[in-house]
């Protein structure tokens, strides 16, 4: 390390390339895990809807149905829904949609309420309203809970006809959603006289893993599926590419500072001409003179790897805390976004070799250099 | 008794093109130089002597004819042989000195044993024998910028002799001192002959230095135009007591030092060890140990 003042600022230059890949894809997982983590629950990706797509499939979601599901192997809870558009009473243009579902499994419908309550039980004339209907009920989040409104739903019976069923419901609870349409929940039981088609039918497996082989079963009987689960990957595949942009950003500062590095190495190349010369003259051995850049390069690559690692992390850890501040002062809890950095260890480990590898990498020329010097010229070099 | 010379050059020529001109460096030069003896070439600056000696340390190779080390010919030598040869058979005093000046005085010494892989500690340990040798003890963590061109000197001698090489080969050692730094290191050298009997090879154009010469190979032209014998060749500690006053007390002790570390007729001392352990990566050990031996035996074939 002859000239410290320029080691210092060919470290900098490694230090700010791969800080700024760490921060950049740091941020790509960290917002990919947000999103996950906002728009799923691990219990969300143990369920298998099945859906239907027409009206003879409709036909086919039936009880007897739910019945045969819950014999495949692995499976741990069967539970059919209704969906009905409704109108309230007094509320002239609000439309709003009611699912009918089995108390007990919110959380095969990811459903989060904002105190914990569900059903009273299953026959119960309750319902769960959203946000949404909250506010086109033109009523306040907790003052709305107790109050009973008139429904008339509608639906379509088994025999095709519509029908139609009158029904007061009791907002029980609202639900922790952003949804922008207007639903409620409510118990299935209640409007088992309507002796309407179901509108989808949730299994869920035991655990993730089993996921795909229920689903190959439910599909092998006909019946269409989808899973969160090829959401998550369409989210995955966005965010791999969101990454790969973002890293490739980071690689150009990356590039920049190996630029730096072999820029650095050339000159110390010149300076050290003379002294290479010495080395040779005293017994130095061809690969004895090229290991001094070789280790030089190296050690500038390791030292920026890991400091720039640290920055990047550093950075990316402050302006996390700094967002969940201001989120946490301008909106409610569940606006603060948590996590907006994340960095898998192996991509950790992955950075630093990657920047002593690069720098290394730039620093096998003037090596390569100094090792064929000739060793009389060398000496007469000054 | 026929000696095998340790130095034996054929016919050596060597051209090289200096722009368009084709330069004559040396023209069929053949010697023989033996164990132990002090040799100057001596001529005008140009005369071949310089290119000479790099020759004989393995930074160029000849044009025509051959250089053999202890029978051995450089040309055959490949890169990594040859900076074996330079660093366990030759120890080179430069007129520039050639310190490394982003190294402190102990690791430019010990550099050699470092290119020889020898631990940091047995590495230490050898430099700071030969700093006492060279009277330069006090010194060891200073930069050679921050020493005098005298010291620096002593401190490249010691660095010469760290790996226990057979040949001193100085060129122009005291080109760049003064008078008394020159004594110093003239004392130096001529101790490292007369004490440890190294071959010391001189090159200079000072004729003061003649009378230390066992023989001494006139230049001119890339030729050997005269070699002359000298029966009584002057030692250092006679010569300084009537020609200069600075041969201190100190230096006498730190000779007398150098004698009891550096004579090879003393097989078990810490040099001959140090020396002897030194891993060579072709597996050359024997031949360095097998070397110390020979050394003794014309020793006392001298004697």
């Amino acid at each position: 390390m002859r000239n410290k003042l320029r080691t210092f600022l060919t470290v900098s230059g490694v230090v700010v390339g791969i800080s700024t890949i760490v921060f950049l894809v740091t941020l790509g997982f960290g917002l990919q895990n947000l999103v996950i983590r906002k728009t799923t629950n691990l219990e969300a990706l143990k369920v298998i809807t099945l859906n239907s797509k027409n009206k003879e499939e409709s036909k086919n979601l039936n009880s007897t149905l739910v019945q045969k599901l819950q014999d495949i192997p692995n499976v741990d809870v069967v539970t059919p829904s209704y969906y009905f558009s409704a109108s309230i009473d007094g509320y002239e243009g609000l439309a709003p949609a009611i699912y009918a579902i089995e108390s007990g499994h919110f959380e095969v419908y990811d459903l989060k309420t904002k105190n914990g309550k569900q059903f009273t039980n299953e026959t119960a004339k309750e319902i769960i309203v959203n946000k949404k209907l909250v506010d086109d009920l033109k009523e306040d989040q907790n003052q709305i809970i107790g109050k009973s409104f008139k429904f008339k739903i509608t639906g379509i019976s088994q025999d095709d006809s519509t029908k139609t069923m009158d029904v007061e419901l009791k907002v029980v609870d609202v639900l922790n959603d952003e949804s922008p349409g207007k639903i409620g929940y409510s118990p299935f039981k209640v409007f088992a006289d309507t002796n309407s088609n179901y509108y989808n039918i949730k299994v869920k497996v035991k655990n993730q893993e089993l996921l795909p082989e229920v689903k190959k079963i439910i599909e092998s009987m006909g019946f269409s599926t989808s899973v969160i689960k090829n959401q998550l990957g369409a989210i995955n595949l966005a965010f791999a590419i969101i990454n790969g942009l973002l890293g490739a950003f980071g690689m150009v500062a990356l590039f920049v500072a190996a630029i730096g590095i072999f820029n650095t190495m050339t000159i110390s190349l010149l300076e050290r001409t003379h002294e290479i010369g010495i080395m040779k003259a005293i017994g130095g051995r061809d690969k004895d003179c090229s290991r001094i850049f070789t280790a030089e390069a190296a050690t500038i690559g390791l030292m920026g790897g890991a400091f720039g690692m640290t920055c990047g992390w550093g950075i990316g850890r402050l302006l996390e805390v700094i967002i969940n501040f201001l989120a946490s002062k301008a909106g409610p809890a569940d606006q603060v976004p948590g996590h907006l950095f994340y960095t898998p260890p192996i991509f950790t480990i992955g950075v630093v070799v990657f920047a002593f590898l690069v720098s290394t990498f730039a620093g096998i020329w003037p090596a390569r250099r100094a090792s064929k010097l000739n060793p009389l010229e060398a000496l007469r070099y000054e | 008794m026929a000696k095998a010379p340790v130095i034996k050059i054929n016919n050596l020529s060597k051209k090289f093109m200096l722009g368009d001109v084709e330069v004559q460096a040396l023209q069929s030069v053949s010697l023989e130089i033996y164990s132990g003896e002090f040799i100057v070439f001596f001529g005008v600056s140009g005369c071949g002597k310089s290119t000479l000696m790099s020759m004989i340390a393995g930074l160029q190779p000849p044009s025509t004819g051959s250089i053999l080390i202890r029978g051995e010919d450089l040309a055959k030598l490949n890169s990594n042989e040859l900076a074996q040869h330079r660093r366990t058979k030759i120890g080179m005093v430069f007129q520039a000195f050639n310190l490394i000046q982003t190294m402190n005085v102990i690791e430019n010494i010990s550099l050699p044993l470092a290119f020889a892989r020898i631990s940091k500690g047995r590495r230490i340990k050898r430099a700071e024998n030969l700093l006492e040798v060279v009277g330069m003890s006090k010194y060891k963590n200073r930069a050679p910028n921050q020493l005098s061109g005298g010291q620096q000197q002593r401190i490249a001698i010691a660095r010469s002799l760290v790996a226990n090489p057979w040949i001193i080969l100085a060129d122009e050692p005291t080109g760049n001192l003064d008078s008394k730094s020159a004594d110093d290191v003239m004392r130096l050298l001529v101790s490292l002959n007369r004490k440890s009997k190294r071959t010391v090879i001189l090159i200079t154009h000072n004729p003061d230095y003649l009378q230390f010469a066992d023989r001494v190979f006139y230049m001119q032209d890339g030729k050997v135009i005269k070699v002359e014998a000298n029966a009584h060749a002057v030692t250092f500690n006679e010569k300084g007591k009537s020609a200069t006053s600075s041969a201190s007390k100190e230096d006498d002790f730190v000779i007398d030092d150098d004698t009891k570390d550096e004579v090879p007729d003393k097989p078990n001392t810490e040099e001959t060890k140090a020396a002897s352990d030194i891993p060579e990566e072709n597996g050359n050990t024997e031949n360095t140990t097998g070397e110390s031996e020979n050394k003794e035996e014309e020793v006392e074939a001298k004697n």
